[in-house]
């Protein structure tokens, strides 16, 4: 075995663009943001139904989240579910601090706006302890 | 809580009422002979009345101005139906560059009535927000039985169901309006007591 001699046979320095691309789906970013929504927060989704008719309120319902994507800045949109008595302007600033630190954190994705709609208020009581027994 | 065209009749009765007038003193004035330069009483009033019909376009002025009379009766009748008065959405934080919070005024309007028909007493509760959202008008009518009591209701929800609407709204109401019925009804269905109990869980 002889250690080739000619520069040309060894393999050559690449450029590190030329490694491969990972891409990353919509929808793997709507589904993190949700799910960090709904394990990190007090936000809750709904549960249940067929074609959206006859879902309900769940506090453990995972948010629904949808995403804008322009290059490597994306734009959320989520509408959740708060339990009832909450103050509202400071749950859903924590909520969006919450959503756009912990999205850009597990994908890399620079989350630039986080537009919230809050679905439905209900009181907090049967629905954490279900949580809770999970 | 509904919106009714009283503006809207009190302006066209006006108007109706001042033409109405001006007809009947041009009427009393002709009659009187104070007009009677003007028009004379042993001649027809519209004097050459018959060309004036045959007319080319007579038919469709006549026509067009029926149906023109015909949409705005249509429009006013139409407008005597009452209107549920909606607030915009509530537009809680509107920062175009970290994004905006809205919330529907019908959500909170329901967090609030399902509160108020946990009450002892209450048969049913419609509750109605107006206003934006730093300035928030609650109107609620609240339904009670013979078994409410009626100040105990009043006073809880003034000291924990409006309480909790102002922490979520983190404004104070600019109005609060109370509206309370009495029925024969039963109180509120609900599904059981709660009780929370603590303990060990053994796996």
């Amino acid at each position: 075995m002889s250690i080739p001699s000619a520069p040309g046979r060894l393999r050559p320095a690449r450029d590190i663009n030329d490694r491969g691309e990972t891409v990353l789906s919509r929808r793997v970013l709507e589904k993190t943001a949700s799910q960090v929504a709904r394990d990190e927060t007090f936000a809750g989704g709904s549960s249940g139904g067929f074609l959206g008719i006859g879902a309900r309120a769940d506090l453990s319902a995972r948010p629904d989240a949808s995403v804008e994507l322009a290059g490597n800045i994306a734009s959320l949109k989520v509408t959740v579910g708060l339990p009832y008595p909450i103050a509202l302007r400071q749950a859903t600033e924590q909520l969006r601090r919450r959503i756009s630190d912990r999205v850009t954190e597990l994908t890399g994705v620079e989350v630039r706006q986080v537009d919230i709609t809050v679905s439905w208020l209900k009181p907090a009581g049967t629905e954490l302890s279900r949580r809770r027994l999970q | 809580m509904k919106e009714h065209a009283g503006a809207a009749n009190r302006t066209w009765l006006i108007i109706l009422g001042i033409l109405f007038l001006a007809a009947g003193v041009l009427a009393v004035l002709i009659a009187t002979g104070v007009l009677g330069g003007l028009a004379n009483a042993s001649e027809p009033l519209l004097a050459d009345g018959a060309e004036l019909l045959a007319g080319e376009s007579a038919p469709w002025a006549v026509l067009l101005a029926g149906v023109v009379l015909g949409i705005l009766g249509l429009w006013w009748i139409l407008a005597q139906i009452p209107r549920s008065r909606t607030a915009g959405t509530f537009r809680l934080q509107e920062d175009p560059a970290r994004g905006i919070t809205v919330c529907d005024p019908a959500v909170l309007a329901a967090a609030v009535s399902n509160e108020t028909e946990q009450l002892p007493g209450v048969v049913s509760s419609s509750v109605r927000l107006r206003g934006t959202a730093d300035e928030p008008d609650l109107a609620m009518k609240v339904t009670v039985n013979s078994d409410a009591d009626v100040q105990g209701v009043i006073a809880r929800i003034q000291h924990e169901v409006v309480p909790h609407l102002v922490t979520a709204l983190e404004v104070p109401l600019n109005t609060f309006g109370l509206e309370l019925d009495a029925s024969s009804k039963p109180g509120a269905r609900t599904d059981g007591a709660r009780v929370s109990s603590r303990g060990t869980v053994v796996y």
